[in-house]
Formats: structure tokens, C-alpha cells, sequence
């Protein structure tokens, strides 16, 4: 019986049918690239303002709920915390608490904001690329994209059907692997392990019946895909067309701009 | 038998769709022939049920259909192709399709309609045609309207027929099924089932291996495998009635064992195929008709003393209470002097919780386990049988409300024996005895107490330590898997076990065998016995025969909520209970019905059906029978 999602993958895809959803999945992939060359480029607070403000704007449309977009971020914020705490008191410049050798400095506070906000919207914006894209649509689009690699020697269409092969498998590993955890719990097993030493042997429990599992589930694969025809990319067609339609034009039209003017904004305030 | 002459080419008669000629295979030199000197044709259209025990060269035989395998010796033809041309090779992938145990290892898209279409994009079908086709097979297995769906998000039986339509969408003109049903609950058997019949009424030729005696009766041929020989073959219903079944490590159809159980009570063992006795029952059918007619000419089948002996339960725990105590039926009704074993208070489940994934599997759950007895938890699929067990067995917390131990303090992981489904795949030891003395070794056991332990668990579940302790777990059998798995939770010597779906995926033999093991551990009829006190079992199942057999109660889960908590005399006979929460009623029921047993309530145990068979007879019968009463 179905156990239902127990466990949601960080960025599972959300059906809907906004604007945000209908493009085509080769612009979003780009415009995500280009997002992240943006935000790195990006130098002071007033274009890092602008990003973020046309992130909102992105998910205001694809109509994302806002818990949503917390329910994932959440798990992540203990390493977003740790890299403030980082900076904020490893970063050298006018004092303001002293602890110890470490001292909280007016610039580290600054920085490790500028660093936390940067971090934050990265894997947003990553976030809003998976949730208004379905899984497929993503690995054609990631085999449109290395395509011309083909000819030197990329199995581009070999790396996409591995990407969608895995995708399909991981809701079933997780769900495998929480039984697992489960089962091995109710038998007694502690896996709450601290000693490195030790850890490795509390997982035996659940490594080896994921692996014994895993390759016996790609054995039962290759042989359904093997009657099912698969012999590679040779020969084949697609049920699945991608058309860049108007919206995508608006997309790219509206994209540009709006990524130039937060790079440039930020080189005439600075830091 | 005298072997028949294999005509592959088109003769005076239809050319076979499938055609083994002498075929020899093995998959090493070393190694024994997996099948020898086989020969076997199929026609379009016809339903050949394919049955024998492990090893005995199924899995084998369809692998060689579809090409996958080319034989040794011998040839293997495909609408006239041999499968040893490479030059056929993708045309006969194409026209033979293969349907494996497990759909989760078949899907390939990550939506449906792109995993239809998978097939049809290697063989370079153009978009146009896709489209078409693939909205054609769609309506065929009925999943029109779950073109988007996420495979993972479809139930057992709709995975199974995504499946199927995957293969289809092929247009093989032969279907080999490899135990298609084995993993599903009746109502996911009973769909692909009926989309199979279709499929053969529409001139695919199909073999079916399979473990489920009652589903070969449908089928116009029955081969039965032995040793990678032909061992048998002609109509299924002869096999039975021939008694040649009893050569093969194989059941016979339920309808036959109740049959024979009845049978037993009316003195008449082995009268069946006497002269004048006409009565030959193999299916379902075959018992009401062979019922109705004996009421016809006056002679009953009586409600036997000693009948129990046939039965698979071994005797009622005596700490079992009186059915009039149930009177009150409804939720948490169900009290015992061996107290609770754990306390389910408003317990709600709510999974992903502020998501639009969000769903709620337990509403409001609030009951009471009886300490010492048999409890089945039952229901459709996605009814809450699974979250209800593990949060009783503490690995799971509730959303909301409170899960209680026998001794009054929150229920913690570990307290509880459990299991979830199919747990073989959590052996990870190199031998069977190092995986069981796993738990116990965790709890500080050491030296001759784990010894003795470990041998213990080893020998409630019927798996001899000496025999099977040095062994490893991948060499054993499913079903010696599965029992060494669960030995490995009750070397805890747990008061209590919760079992999700234990027989699940076994064949029906396996299946007894293992609920025959574990009902005799909660009935404390395991010597040495370790644990003084009460032994409470509670497993979930979607066979309403199994649960009539093994449980005192019964709690009947309908969408996360507790429909009824009561004995389990009570629950089976309860037909308008079973029709709302979705359930198959048992053979013995659904017989009944057939016989007139209509009303609220129906014989739903052999013992029920004699006596009402009995009181039918003698003419004081009312609308239907009371039950069984103890």
C-alpha cells in the first residue's frame, strides 16, 4: 500500500499551470544560470535588493505558497546560521564583543549578512526553477542544453535518461530507506551516533540493504528496458516537444534588464 | 504423459503466436539445465497459466520468450521468428511482452504518459502516432485521467497496469506475465486481471506464471513445470480434479480446500471422486453449484465434530472473550482481562503538514490492542493500516493525541516488536544467525543467553538453528528469508508484535506456513517459552480468509478512521461493514451469498456454513446465520 510521501524531497515539483509553470523549461534553466552568475556578480545591498525583489515577483506569479518555500529552506538554516557565526567573527575589522580570541566585528556582522542573504536566495531561486518545472521537462531540457557537446564525445542523452532514471528513483529509495531506519529502530539500533569511529558501523544496518537493493532494482530496470527496446539514443524520437513560445520572449525581455540593472546598481553604491 | 508433437509453422491449423522447440538452456556449463528439452506452443488468444515450484525454470522460460535469453539447443519462435536471429532481436522485444513480479522495477518515465511512451520513443514511432497510441492504451488498463501522475504517487494496482500499458503500448502480439499479481491486494489482482482477460480476447496470446491456484482456473491451458521440464500439462481443472497437483510443490484453489474441509465434517473424506458422487469442485462455482444441488436431493453437509482438526488455526486462546461482549460493536469496543497492550488515544497522522501534499492517514483513532490475543487491523488500500501499526509500535509520532504502553508510560521505539512489509530487504548479516542476535546483542545479551535466545527466535519461526543459523540470508528463500527476518525482531522477546502485510508477496503455502508460526508464538505454544505473561500479535492484511482464520479481533481502518473494533466472528459475517470499507468478503461468504445467505449478516467460517447448511436443511433456517459461536 502506499505509504504516501513520508519524506518530500527539498524542491519536489508543485503542478500548477501559471505562467511561471508554462515556459519553456530551457529558458527557466537558463534564466537560473544566469540568476546565480547575477548573484555572484551582484556587490552591493541595493542590487542583492533587486534580485530579490524579482525572486518575489517569480514566485508571486507561479502562486508558490509561502510554507512551502519555508518547509524547505528550513533544514537548511543551520548551515546558513553557522556561515553568519563564521564571518561575523572571523572577519578582521573594528571590534564591537570580544570572545575569547574571537572578536564580532562591525564588518564581519555586515559581510556575514551580505554572505547569509546571498546563500539564501541561491538556493531559493533554485527552488523556484524545480517547483514550477517538472522533472522531465528539467532532463530534456539539461539534454537540449549539452547537445552540442555531443560531438565531442558527451552521451548527452545517456546523462539525461540517468538524471530522469534517478529522479523516478528517488521518492522510492527515501521511502525504502525511511522503512529502513524504521525497522532497524524498532530492532533496537541506534543511530544516533556522535564518534565518526563508530558511525560507519551503525549504518551497516541500512547501507547494505540499500545497496543489496538498489542494485537489484537496476538489474529488474535494465532488463524491462531492454524488452521495452531501449538500445541508447540511436534511432529515437520524442514524446515530448519543447516550444519557445511568447512567453518565453516576455521572459528573456524582462530577464536581461532586470539581472544587468542589479549588477551594475551595485557598482556605483558599493559596500 | 505422452509428449505432443510442436507444429510451429503455419499448418492446417492457426500458426502458434509463441513456439518452444527442444529448447535447452543453462546459464553456465557447470551448472544443471535450467530448462531441457522443451516444447510448447501458444496460440493467439489463448491463456496458458504456467506453475511449478522455485527453480523449476519459469522465470527462465520468459526471458527466453521474449529474447532476453537465446536457447542452447533448440529454437524459440515468435510469429515465425527465431529469437536466436540477432537481426529479430527489437522486433521480438516489440511482440513479446514482459510483465515482471514488482511494477516499481518496470517504470522508467517520471509520469505516466512518459512511461508509456518510453517503448515507442526507442523504436522511433513518430510524435504524431505517440500521441495517439499512447491515449489508446491508457483507456485499455483505465488510467485515463493520471496522465501527469508521478508513478510513485499511484497505488499498487495502478503501478501494475502503468506497467502493463508500457508493455502494450508496444502491441505485442504475445504477454508473459511473470506473477503480475503477486504484490498486490485483491481489488489491484482482480484490475490487472480483468485488463489480462481482455487482452486475450482481443488475440494476444499470454502465459501467466504464477503461485495462485485459483488463477489458473481461468486459463485454457495449465503447464506445470518441473526441473526445467514439462511435468504436466492439459486443462487446469483436471490438474486439480486428477489430483496430479499433488506432484508439485503447489496448493490447490481455496474453493477446492473448502470444499474438501466440508467434506470432512460430513464424514465423506475421499468420497468426492466416488462413482455416483458427481460433485468435483475446483473453483468457486463449482461449490455453490455442487452445495445447491446436494440441498436439492436432501442430504446436508453437517456440521462435523473434530472438523477443527482441518482447519489452519490452531485453537482459540482461551483468553479470547465472550462474543456477547461485543454487543456494544463501535470503536474501542473491545475490553479483555489481559488488559491493553498499547492505547491508541484521538490519535491523528497527518503527513507533510502545511504542504499541498498534505494527508491525513489516522483521524481520530482511539482504541485499545488487547493484550494477549490476535488482533488483524483491515482495510481497502490507503485506509491507515500502515501509519496505524507504526505508530503503535512507536517508531512514528502522532500529529496529534497519545500512544500508550501496557505499563501506563508513552509507547517508545524498540518496546514493540515490528515489522513492515516485505522486511527480508533489512537482513544485513553475513549469516542468518548473526542477524538475529543483532537486537538481543543490543540489549546486553551475551554468551549462552544470546546463544539461547538466538536459537529460540530461530525455532519459533521454523527455521532449525543448525540448519539455518550458519547459512546466509540471500541463500535462503523467500518465504525462509521472511521468517528469519521476523526471527530477527522477536529476539527481542517482545510482549507485543505489530506485522504490516506479513504474508505479503508470498506464495499461499509460504504464507500459511509463516501465520501458522506466528500465531503459535502469541498463543505461547513456542517451548522454551522465555517470556512469562501475555503475547500479543497484531498484523494488517487485505485476505479477509486469512484474518477469519488466525485473529480473535478485528479492527476495520476506512479512511483513517476506526469503522469497527470487534471479534473477529463478528467482523467477517458483517457484510454491509465489509462493503463500506471496501473489502473483499471471504470465499466461504461470498458462497454463501450464492446460496441465498442474504441480510445483514452471513456464514463467514466453514463451521458457520455447515450449520447453516445443516439448519437450511432441516428447514429451520432463518435469512442468514448468527455466526460462528465458541
Amino acid at each position: 500500500m502506499s505509504r504516501s510521501l513520508l519524506t518530500l524531497p527539498i524542491g519536489q515539483y508543485l503542478p500548477g499551470t501559471s505562467a511561471a509553470h508554462r515556459l519553456d523549461a530551457r529558458v527557466k534553466l537558463l534564466a537560473t544560470f544566469a540568476f546565480l552568475v547575477a548573484l555572484f556578480a551582484v556587490r552591493g545591498w541595493l542590487g542583492m535588493g533587486v534580485l530579490a525583489g524579482g525572486l518575489v515577483v517569480v514566485f508571486a506569479v507561479a502562486r508558490t505558497p509561502a510554507g512551502y518555500l519555508w518547509r524547505g529552506l528550513r533544514p537548511l538554516l543551520v548551515i546558513l546560521a553557522l556561515t553568519f557565526v563564521l564571518q561575523a567573527f572571523g572577519f578582521p575589522g573594528r571590534p564591537l564583543v570580544q570572545l575569547g580570541p574571537f572578536s564580532l566585528t562591525e564588518e564581519g556582522l555586515t559581510r556575514g549578512g551580505f554572505l547569509v542573504v546571498r546563500l539564501g536566495l541561491l538556493l531559493v531561486s533554485s527552488m523556484a526553477l524545480t517547483l514550477t518545472t517538472p522533472p522531465v521537462a528539467l532532463t530534456d531540457a539539461f539534454e537540449w542544453l549539452l547537445a552540442p557537446l555531443r560531438r565531442v564525445g558527451v552521451p548527452s542523452h545517456e546523462i539525461a535518461l540517468m538524471m530522469t532514471i534517478a529522479l523516478r528513483f528517488i521518492p522510492t529509495l527515501f521511502r525504502e530507506l525511511d522503512d529502513l531506519i524504521k525497522a532497524q529502530r524498532a530492532r533496537g539500533v541506534d543511530f544516533s551516533v556522535r564518534d565518526p569511529r563508530t558511525l560507519s558501523r551503525a549504518l551497516l544496518p541500512l547501507v547494505v540493504p540499500l545497496f543489496v537493493m538498489s542494485f537489484r532494482k537496476a538489474d529488474d530496470l535494465a532488463v524491462a528496458m531492454t524488452s521495452r527496446c531501449y538500445r541508447g539514443g540511436w534511432g529515437r524520437t520524442r514524446y515530448r516537444v519543447m516550444q519557445f513560445g511568447r512567453g518565453d520572449v516576455v521572459a528573456v525581455i524582462v530577464l536581461g534588464p532586470w539581472l544587468i540593472a542589479a549588477v551594475t546598481a551595485g557598482r556605483w553604491w558599493g559596500l | 504423459m505422452a509428449k505432443e508433437k510442436v507444429q510451429c509453422g503455419a499448418g492446417a491449423n492457426m500458426a502458434p503466436a509463441l513456439c518452444f522447440q527442444g529448447v535447452t538452456f543453462r546459464y553456465t556449463d557447470d551448472t544443471p539445465s535450467a530448462v531441457s528439452e522443451l516444447d510448447l506452443a501458444v496460440l493467439p488468444g489463448e491463456v496458458v497459466a504456467l506453475v511449478g515450484g522455485n527453480g523449476s525454470g519459469k522465470s527462465t522460460l520468459a526471458r527466453l520468450a521474449n529474447g532476453l535469453l537465446t536457447p542452447k539447443h533448440g529454437k524459440v519462435s515468435v510469429g515465425g521468428l527465431s529469437t536466436g536471429e540477432p537481426a529479430h532481436r527489437w522486433e521480438i522485444h516489440a511482440l513479446v511482452g514482459l510483465l515482471f513480479q514488482d511494477p516499481e522495477d518496470q517504470i522508467v518515465g517520471a509520469s505516466v504518459e512518459d512511461d508509456i511512451a518510453f517503448g515507442l520513443e526507442n523504436v522511433g514511432v513518430s510524435r504524431e502516432d505517440m500521441l495517439r497510441r499512447v491515449a489508446q492504451v491508457l483507456s485499455v488498463v483505465g488510467l485515463e485521467g493520471e496522465e501527469a501522475t508521478e508513478p510513485h504517487l499511484l497505488s499498487g494496482g495502478q503501478k501494475q497496469r502503468l506497467a502493463l500499458a508500457g508493455v502494450l503500448v508496444l502491441e505485442p502480439s504475445v504477454l508473459v506475465l511473470d506473477e503480475p499479481t503477486s504484490m498486490l491486494d485483491p481489488a489491484g489482482r482482480t484490475e490487472v486481471m480483468s485488463a489480462v482477460r481482455t487482452l486475450a480476447s482481443a488475440g494476444v496470446a499470454v502465459v501467466m506464471i504464477t503461485q495462485h491456484m485459483e488463477e489458473t482456473l481461468a486459463a485454457d491451458r495449465l503447464i506445470a513445470l518441473r526441473a526445467g521440464e514439462i511435468g504436466w500439462a492439459g486443462s487446469p481443472r483436471d490438474f486439480f480434479l486428477s489430483g496430479a497437483y499433488e506432484a508439485f510443490p503447489l496448493g490447490r484453489p481455496p474453493a477446492m480446500e473448502l470444499w474438501h474441509d466440508l467434506e470432512t465434517r460430513a464424514g465423506r473424506v475421499g468420497t468426492a471422486h466416488a462413482p455416483g458422487d458427481q460433485a468435483l469442485v475446483v473453483s468457486e462455482d463449482d461449490v455453490v453449484a455442487a452445495l445447491a444441488a446436494r440441498r436439492l436431493v436432501g442430504t446436508t453437509v453437517g456440521a462435523g465434530r473434530g472438523a477443527r482438526a482441518t482447519r489452519p488455526t490452531p485453537a482459540r486462546n482461551t483468553a479470547t472473550p465472550d462474543t456477547a461482549a461485543f454487543e456494544g460493536g463501535g470503536p474501542g469496543g473491545v475490553s479483555c482481562d489481559g488488559g491493553f497492550a498499547v492505547r491508541l488515544e484521538s490519535v491523528r497522522m497527518i503527513y507533510n503538514r502545511g504542504t499541498p501534499f498534505a494527508r491525513q492517514a489516522l483521524d481520530e483513532v482511539t482504541l485499545d490492542v488487547a493484550g494477549g490475543a490476535v488482533t488483524a487491523v483491515v482495510g481497502a488500500t490507503a485506509a491507515g493500516k500502515s501509519s496505524l501499526l507504526q505508530v503503535m509500535a512507536g517508531v512514528m509520532r502522532p500529529t496529534e493525541g497519545r500512544v500508550i504502553a501496557a505499563d501506563g508510560g508513552r509507547v517508545k521505539a524498540g518496546s514493540i516488536g515490528m515489522a513492515l512489509q516485505r522486511p527480508e530487504v533489512q537482513l544485513f548479516s553475513a549469516t542468518v544467525w548473526e542477524d538475529v542476535a543483532v537486537a538481543p546483542r543490543l540489549r546486553g545479551l551475551t554468551d549462552e543467553a544470546l546463544r539461547e535466545r538466538v536459537e529460540w527466535a530461530l525455532e519459533v519461526v521454523g527455521l532449525p538453528p543448525h540448519e539455518f543459523g550458519a547459512r546466509g540470508p540471500y541463500s535462503l528463500s523467500l518465504g525462509e528469508q521472511r521468517r528469519a527476518a521476523l526471527a530477527g525482531v522477536l529476539s527481542l522477546d517482545p510482549a507485543a508484535l505489530v506485522l504490516d502485510e506479513p504474508g505479503s508477496g508470498l506464495d499461499p503455502a509460504a504464507r500459511r506456513r509463516l501465520m501458522e508460526y506466528l500465531v503459535s508464538w502469541a498463543r505461547g505454544g513456542v517451548a522454551p517459552a522465555t517470556r512469562r505473561g501475555v503475547r500479543t500479535l497484531v498484523f494488517t492484511s487485505h485476505d479477509l480468509d486469512e484474518v477469519a482464520a488466525y485473529a480473535d479481533h478485528v479492527v476495520v481502518l476506512h479512511r483513517g478512521r476506526v469503522e469497527a473494533h470487534a471479534a473477529v466472528e463478528e467482523v467477517v459475517s458483517d457484510v454491509a461493514l465489509l462493503e463500506r470499507a471496501g473489502l473483499r468478503p471471504t470465499l466461504v461468504s461470498r458462497v454463501a451469498a450464492r446460496l441465498g445467505a442474504d441480510g445483514p449478516r452471513r456464514p463467514a467460517t466453514p463451521t458457520a456454513l455447515a450449520e447453516w447448511l445443516a439448519m437450511s436443511a432441516s428447514g429451520r433456517a432463518g435469512p442468514a446465520a448468527e455466526g460462528e459461536p465458541l
